[in-house]
């Protein structure tokens, strides 16, 4: 999925800042996510120094990426994986719509893939009258809405128990429960027989380790474990950034994964994929692809301080962080990737006219870098976008009308800050001119680019200067 | 030039435009694994099963082997169990586990030289499939296993129950002690799912439920000595 | 006696002259002779999380140009401080003098509370505040700056005052400078929670040190006609 451009966000956004009760299921999930978190992290010594740990091997992987990628594939095709690296989303889909085909595949299993997302691989397999039935319960909840994720670990975060009831019933003509353990057995029993049945498996990569040409998958449902064991072709797609050096750097990685992402010690199912089955093999799959994906990461590796979101682990924690996320829900974002991650890596893949106004809807507030678990700063990459899509050449941002006005606005003050008398004098004009609309210190409306300040609330009667002296004189 | 060739040659390109490459981390400035805290055995089971049983998982504990497979029995006859599916032993005897558990009237299915599909639509029938684990991991109860074709992945993850048999020495304090058992060679060589519970869910507003597609049940039948 | 030199701010000059003049009172409380910046009117904060770091830098060469290292500055703004602190090397990272000054600078920047716990070791200002009050801790002070205690040290002394805990006191107010007009739709959504927040605490009065952060809550709190008001820190510790 891919954003189009700031219009469709401020409606979005508008829409979804409105929505109380899309803000009030957010701050309920995200609430519990930090409890359980909390426990887990305090019970955990060694949590920050992982951090650390894993902090220094993505440093050290990404340095290392080409090195890394040349031993992975080299290790990988020793085992017989079929290794594809894609340039773009559309070879990747290509890729795996034709290795479909040929082996006349008409049902995929998916495991839950934000990268399959981003490639929009779906609609391409659906186009070539290829099933995709989405395994993960939130995933699957959400393709019978035919709506996107709206989370990257919680794909049907926006939605209420009663919310799933309703839809189940109407889709699954089920009778209406709204009870979570329920709606979870329906989908297991439907869910069954597509398992057994499909052709094909395709899931994301977690890890993908170099020394050893391991494919690290990381689940609770066992749809992910269903995924790569029954059908006879396993496809695995990734990032190129996902690969690390050794099968040892794994621990620090798996110690603090769950345990940020859902406040669980270790996820119920980690595997380790080999590669395809051996001849006296009872299950595997028969054939495995592995398909490596640029799109655009390349150019992310190339900008220096854009290269530290490389070594994001999707843990979805800066989502449940980020306080405008839990405003307007990852639907707004109308990206694969919502949230404050989102805002880095949307514009880098998609381009500044399709998400460069991303980065600057954040206040900045910096709850995302406190959580994530590799310490991305992600308010510092942000602004860098800022400024790449300002003067920096990063490309244009078609502003609406309003948000172009405030930036004029903007430039204008800071040139006209450089003579501080000059802007006293402004400032005491301006004061002057304001100060008869004042009641009890504030005024209600305010002309100009600030008329979007006195839209929602008050603005502060301006003093004409009288801070400078540091003598109050009113 | 491949798609290859032409990632590897785009990525050199971007490693060395920007910031100065660093020199590649020499051998051993990494980070190490964080230490292993120094238990002793039973603390490292009782550890275990505190950890196994807070997801969701339970323990069955067992001097030997025979009493293991009694009370696996019954279990199976507990929980109404008519059928099951039982990989080749690490250190048990399975062939002869199997045949107690015929005796206790369990349809024991052997797993035959059938192929893939067959051996599928034969598990998806079975109630409960046991097998034996390689590794456990004390602080957070997760069953460590190496599939091969006597003992196949998806013994642990088509039956609604699953139930592993493990020797309580193989408890190791951590999951990097885990992983430098098994080792680079091995990790290569065969598939290995580490399972930390039954299978779960929190997508649903973000409340935990038990059993989604994998097993609902999960027991550990914990052979060694007691302390009594 | 020491000399300090404190920087109103433009929020400060234009917005908020009582808090910048409740600063000056504080710091010449503790024997200090403060000096006031008038040479520099903005650090460039607006400009440069816009994007604008060519007017930025302009603004920063100006202020490094005008103060010298040598003087405790003090800044009664979490995020201005901040800015200069933690942004201007980001800033000046590819003009080498002035890095090389805003280096030799930051150690003598200072935010308000922060200065008075960590730098005078102060905690006690011999001030009185009979009311309830609530304390926000901005973003930037906290995140950026790390002051954590200092502000909670210092309310803690005052006589009369019962600090009253803000539920989710962390979570930003959702101002962001210009985010705060450019996305007001969000921005507003998140001011009526910290509101709510504030209501909830039952104070009288919000304290904080970030002319932001007072500007969201103070223009919500009025707009909902609330009875309770925004101060800066410093207005409290000035009362007796
Ligand atoms: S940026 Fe950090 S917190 Fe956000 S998803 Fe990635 S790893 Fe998790």
């Amino acid at each position: 999925m891919e954003p189009s451009g700031p219009d469709a966000f401020y409606a979005a956004a508008a829409r979804a800042a409105a929505d109380r009760e899309l803000n009030r299921k957010l701050e309920n999930a995200s609430t519990r996510h930090f409890e359980h978190l909390a426990v887990a992290v305090s019970e955990f010594a060694p949590y920050q120094s992982e951090r650390d740990a894993a902090r220094r091997i993505k440093e050290e992987s990404i340095e290392r990426l080409d090195e890394l990628l040349a031993e992975l594939k080299q290790r990988l095709e020793a085992r017989g994986v079929k290794v594809f690296f894609a340039e773009d989303a559309a070879a990747a889909r290509d890729y795996i719509v034709r290795v479909a085909r040929q082996a006349g595949v008409r049902r995929v299993v998916k495991g839950k893939s934000m990268t399959t997302e981003e490639i929009g691989l779906n609609p391409a397999l659906e186009q070539a009258g290829i099933e995709a039935v989405e395994t993960d319960l939130g995933e699957y909840i959400v393709q019978l809405r035919r709506e996107p994720p709206s989370h990257i670990i919680t794909p049907a975060i926006h939605l209420s128990k009663e919310d799933i009831g309703e839809l189940f019933a109407e889709k699954l003509g089920t009778a209406y429960t709204s009870d979570p353990p329920a709606l979870t057995a329906v989908a297991r029993e439907r869910l069954r027989e597509v398992f057994l049945s499909a052709g094909m498996g395709i899931t994301g990569v977690n890890f993908a380790v170099a020394e050893t040409g391991t494919l690290v998958v990381v689940e609770n449902e066992g749809n992910g474990r269903f995924c790569t064991t029954s059908p006879d072709i396993h496809v695995a797609v990734m990032g190129i950034e996902k690969v690390i050096p050794r099968f040892e750097d794994l621990s620090h990685f798996l110690e603090i994964l769950a345990r940020t992402a859902t406040g669980q010690r270790l996820t119920a199912y980690t595997s380790f994929l080999s590669g395809p089955r051996a001849a006296d093999d009872r299950d595997g799959p028969r054939e495995t692809h592995l398909v490596v994906l640029d799109n655009g990461r390349t150019r992310m590796l190339a900008d220096p301080v854009l290269r530290e979101a490389l070594y994001c682990l999707r843990c979805g924690a800066c989502l449940n962080a980020c306080p405008v996320y839990r405003h307007i829900g990852g639907h707004a974002y109308k990206s694969a990737y919502p949230g404050p991650i989102g805002s880095i890596v949307s514009p880098s893949l998609f381009g500044a006219g399709a998400a460069g106004h991303l980065p600057f809807a954040s206040t900045l507030c910096g709850a995302c870098k406190e959580v994530c678990p590799v310490k991305i700063d992600i308010p510092r990459i942000l602004l860098h976008l800022r400024w790449k899509m300002t003067e920096g050449g990063g490309g244009q941002v078609a502003w609406p009308q309003a948000p172009a006005r405030v930036r004029a606005a903007a430039g204008w003050f800071a040139r006209a800050a450089r003579y501080p008398s000059m802007m006293r004098a402004a400032g005491r004009i301006g004061a002057f001119l304001l100060k008869p609309f004042g009641h009890d210190g504030y005024l209600r409306r305010m002309p100009g680019p600030f008329a979007a300040w006195t839209r929602v609330r008050d603005f502060p009667v301006p003093s004409g200067g009288n801070g400078a002296s540091g003598r109050e004189t009113k | 030039m491949s798609s290859f060739d032409h990632l590897i040659s785009r990525i050199r390109q971007s490693l060395n435009s920007g910031a100065p490459r660093e020199p590649a981390a020499p051998n051993g400035a990494h980070p190490q694994p964080i230490a292993q805290p120094d238990l002793g055995g039973d603390e490292l089971r009782a550890q275990f099963v505190a950890a196994l049983t807070a997801v969701g998982g339970a323990a069955i504990e067992a001097a030997g082997e025979s009493e293991a497979i009694e009370k696996i029995a019954a279990l199976l006859r507990s929980r109404a169990a008519r059928s099951a599916a039982i990989g080749e032993g690490i250190t048990t005897d399975s062939a002869s586990a199997a045949a107690r558990l015929s005796h206790e009237g369990i349809n024991v299915s052997v797993l035959d030289t059938c192929g893939p599909a067959l051996f599928k639509e034969q598990l998806a029938r079975v109630d409960a499939g046991i097998v034996e684990v390689d590794y456990a991991i004390a602080a957070t109860g997760t069953l460590v296993m190496a599939a091969n074709s006597a003992r196949p992945r998806s013994l642990s993850l088509l039956p609604p129950i699953n139930i592993a048999i493990l020797r309580s020495d193989r408890i190791l304090p951590n999951l990097a002690a885990v992983l430098s058992s098994i080792g680079p060679q091995n990790i290569a060589a065969h598939p290995v799912v580490m399972v930390t519970g039954p299978s779960r869910t929190a997508d649903i507003e973000k409340r935990i439920v038990i059993g989604v597609h994998g097993p609902k049940e999960l027991y550990v039948a914990l052979i060694g000595d007691l302390r009594r | 006696m020491r000399e300090v030199t404190l920087f109103s701010t433009c929020l400060g000059e234009e917005l908020f002259p009582g808090a910048v003049a409740a600063a000056r009172i504080v710091l010449q409380r503790l024997g200090l002779e403060v000096k006031m910046r008038r040479d520099a009117f903005c650090c460039g904060q607006a400009a440069f999380n816009e994007g604008m770091r060519r007017d930025a830098a302009e603004l920063a060469a100006r202020f490094l140009d005008t103060h010298q290292p040598g003087t405790a500055l003090v800044v009664p703004s979490g995020s201005c401080a901040s800015m200069i602190r933690i942004f201007y090397p980001d800033l000046l990272a590819d003009q080498p003098a002035l890095l090389k000054k805003a280096r030799a600078l930051i150690p003598w920047v200072h935010e308000f509370s922060e200065f008075l716990v960590d730098v005078l070791g102060v905690t006690d200002v011999g001030a009185s505040f009979p009311h309830s009050v609530t304390y926000h801790p901005s973003c930037h002070l906290l995140r950026e700056l790390h002051v954590i205690d200092a502000p909670r040290k210092l309310l803690a002394q005052v006589r009369g005052l019962r600090l009253c805990e803000l539920p989710r006191g962390t979570e930003c107010c959702g101002f962001g400078g210009l985010f705060s007009v450019k996305f007001p739709d969000i921005s507003a959504a998140m001011l009526a929670d910290k509101c709510k927040c504030i209501e909830q605490s039952g104070a009288e009065f919000v304290v904080a040190n970030d002319g932001g952060c007072l500007m969201q809550m103070g223009g919500g709190l009025h707009r909902a006609h609330s009875r309770v008001k925004t101060l800066h820190l410093a207005e409290i510790l000035a009362s007796r």
